[in-house]
């Protein structure tokens, strides 16, 4: 048995069995169900059962009766889920569980059914959503019934596609996720020996020093320094083998004597744990192998850097430590040699150019260059008999260039005192005039 | 015996000469006290500042005081204008230390020099004056309105007062009152310190 149900919105307005007769609708009291709306006409459908199926039909109603969205002219089959839209409200045609005939519904004993605009109330029945509604339907209707609901076939297609989807991105992720590691592997195969330090990329230059600073206390016996620098990389990164293992030795040094020393020859490169061109040394282990080996690399690089600086100094004295560390690395000698010409070179231009200076009686020049060349090479004896010469006659004009300012600032003579201030400053040494001549420049200036 | 009187007038002639020599040729720079037995000829009187911020002698007869303007503190002249001493008076900002004269006195020479361009025949001497001050002579020569006229500029620091006593005569009569000019000079004196000017 099937029923009519009449929906507003998401309410159903009233339900009505059918039977073999004709149901009609439309806002006239006289229709068996009446709906009290101006979008509904007074004669707007009926509903009539003829060969086993039940048909609406339109009443020439003026605003039309509408099948599954279609308007209909006349007459049109009404299907189990099949919406039909009659102004404001919607029929669908139900199957009836119950063996209720047409006019034993409590509405159709009386003959005809009234709703308006809150016919839930009439009808006595609360109102349901449409989730409620289609559970409902879902599970009063056998499978077929199911099917033929358009609505519920959607949303069921539609979550059913989801769930695919969502199961096919987890299986596909997981197929990827096994597969890269492989092919990184393959193309990838893990070096011989792992002397890198494991530590963020911008601390790895920071760390190494210190390791490299701490290794070298170590060396030269200085345990409290060594672990000074230990500590200083322990924020930098906590986990740091080399680190730990430095800690370690020099814990253990701490509490032993220590070994007579033992000149390490060097040995030809064994084994896989070796870098290229730092043999491991005999009875070498593996941690001091890799202290050697980041010492020499490290000491190699910051005296390169040294050199690009014009600091030739400090990069002859790493690259005499990376010749202390392993004779002959990446062509040493040559490298050394190569600086020392460089540090020559540099020292002459500057002493040069000291010397230029000075003809021209820029006193304060010329000992700027000489000192310059000192630095470039303290040991060079030309630089420092020419700054030693320019130094002194300096000083005494420099001195003079003092009196001669006070003098003229007692005079109130400022811009001339300032310009001989300023060449005190530059000639003189540190010292109290020297200072004096300072804090009158910073007085007098304006 | 002629002979050797001879011989030893001829030798008292030369030493005289030779010393002369010497007295004129003291090197630049040396101390020298000049004019301090004044003129014999001449009779001298004390020009004293009305503010009592310094004192000189000058000659009793044909010299005045005349009225002064800007940094000038005192103006003495011969009647007829044929010498005048300018007594100028600035200020410093500290007191000059013994040691800072010799720059001064450049100091000063270089300013004469970019001051007036012309000027010429520079001659600095560093000198103490008959009441001890010491301070910088300059001499140079210099075209006036009537012609070349000779100048001596004496330029003394006293505490925070800084005076400068130009005299000036026509170079024509240079050699009959140069020697007056340099004992008014020379007669300059000040007392320092706090006590001093308040210009």
């Amino acid at each position: 048995m099937s029923k009519l149900v009449i929906f507003r919105g998401d309410s159903v307005e009233t339900e009505m069995h059918l039977g073999g007769g004709i149901i009609r609708i439309g806002r006239d009291e006289r229709n068996n169900i009446v709906l009290n709306d101006k979008s509904v006409s007074r004669f707007h459908a009926e509903v009539r059962a003829e060969g086993g199926a039940y048909y609406v039909v339109d009443m020439k109603s003026r605003n039309g009766l509408y099948v599954n969205g279609h308007q209909i002219k006349g007459k049109a089959a009404l299907s189990l889920g099949v919406p039909v839209t009659l102004g404001a409200y919607e029929l669908a045609l139900e199957d009836d569980l119950s063996t209720s005939e047409f006019g034993e519904s409590p509405h159709a004993a009386a003959g005809r059914t009234v709703v308006s605009t809150s016919a839930a109330d009439r009808s006595g029945r609360p109102n349901r959503s449409a989730t409620q509604r289609m559970a409902a339907a879902q599970a009063a209707q056998p499978p077929s019934t199911f099917f033929k609901k358009p609505a519920l076939f959607y949303s069921a297609v539609g979550i059913a596609t989801l769930v695919v989807c969502v199961l096919t991105y987890f299986l596909v992720s997981y197929i990827v996720r096994r597969r890269v590691p492989e092919q990184i592997a393959v193309n990838n195969p893990p070096p011989l020996t792992t002397t890198t330090v494991e530590a963020p990329p911008d601390h790895t230059a920071e760390i190494n020093q210190h390791l490299l600073a701490a290794r070298e206390a170590f060396d030269a016996k200085q345990y409290d320094v060594a672990l000074s620098e230990l500590a200083a990389v322990e924020p930098l990164d906590a986990t740091n083998e080399q680190a730990a293992q430095l800690k370690q030795q020099i814990d253990q040094a701490r509490a032993a004597p220590p070994p007579p020393p033992v000149k390490p020859t060097p040995t030809a490169p064994t084994g896989p744990t070796g870098v290229p061109g730092i043999p491991v040394r005999t009875g070498e282990s593996q941690a001091d192998y890799d202290a050697r080996v980041l010492r020499v690399k490290t000491n190699y690089q910051d005296g390169l850097r040294n050199v690009d600086r014009q600091e030739f100094v400090a990069a002859l004295a790493k690259f005499d430590a990376v010749k202390r560390d392993q004779p002959g690395y990446s062509e040493i000698d040559a490298l050394i040699a190569e600086t020392q010409g460089k540090q020559r070179k540099a020292v002459e231009d500057a002493i040069a150019q000291g010397q230029k200076s000075e003809q021209e009686g820029k006193l304060a020049d010329a000992k700027r260059s000489y000192q310059h060349a000192q630095q470039l090479d303290p040991n060079s004896a030309a630089a420092r008999d020419r700054l030693n010469a320019v130094a002194d006659r300096a000083t005494k004009e420099g001195m003079k260039a003092f009196t001669d300012a006070g003098v003229y600032r007692k005079r109130n003579m400022n811009d001339k005192a300032v310009e001989l201030y300023k060449v005190a400053v530059d000639l003189l040494p540190n010292g109290p005039e020297r200072t004096e001549a300072q804090q009158w420049l910073e007085k007098l200036r304006p | 015996m002629t002979l050797t009187a001879h011989v030893v007038r001829r030798s008292v002639v030369v030493l005289a000469a030779v010393c002369c020599i010497l007295a004129a040729e003291r090197p630049i720079g040396a101390q020298k006290v000049l004019g301090i037995f004044g003129s014999g000829k001449v009779q001298y009187k004390t020009f004293k500042d009305a503010a009592g911020r310094f004192e000189l002698e000058y000659p009793t007869k044909d010299w005045s005081s005349l009225p002064t303007g800007g940094s000038a503190v005192a103006i003495l002249s011969r009647n007829d204008r044929a010498a005048t001493v300018v007594i100028d008076l600035s200020k410093l900002t500290e007191p000059l230390a013994p040691a800072e004269v010799p720059t001064n006195a450049e100091i000063e020479l270089q300013t004469l020099k970019e001051q007036q361009p012309t000027a010429k025949d520079f001659a600095l001497d560093i000198v103490d004056s008959k009441a001890g001050v010491r301070g910088s002579m300059i001499k140079y020569l210099r075209v006036g309105a009537n012609g070349p006229e000779r100048v001596m500029h004496f330029s003394v620091g006293v505490g925070r007062d800084l005076y400068r006593l130009d005299a000036v005569v026509a170079e024509a009569s240079k050699a009959k009152y140069e020697e007056i000019l340099t004992y008014m000079l020379m007669s300059f004196k000040a007392p320092a310190g706090p006590t001093g000017s308040k210009n």
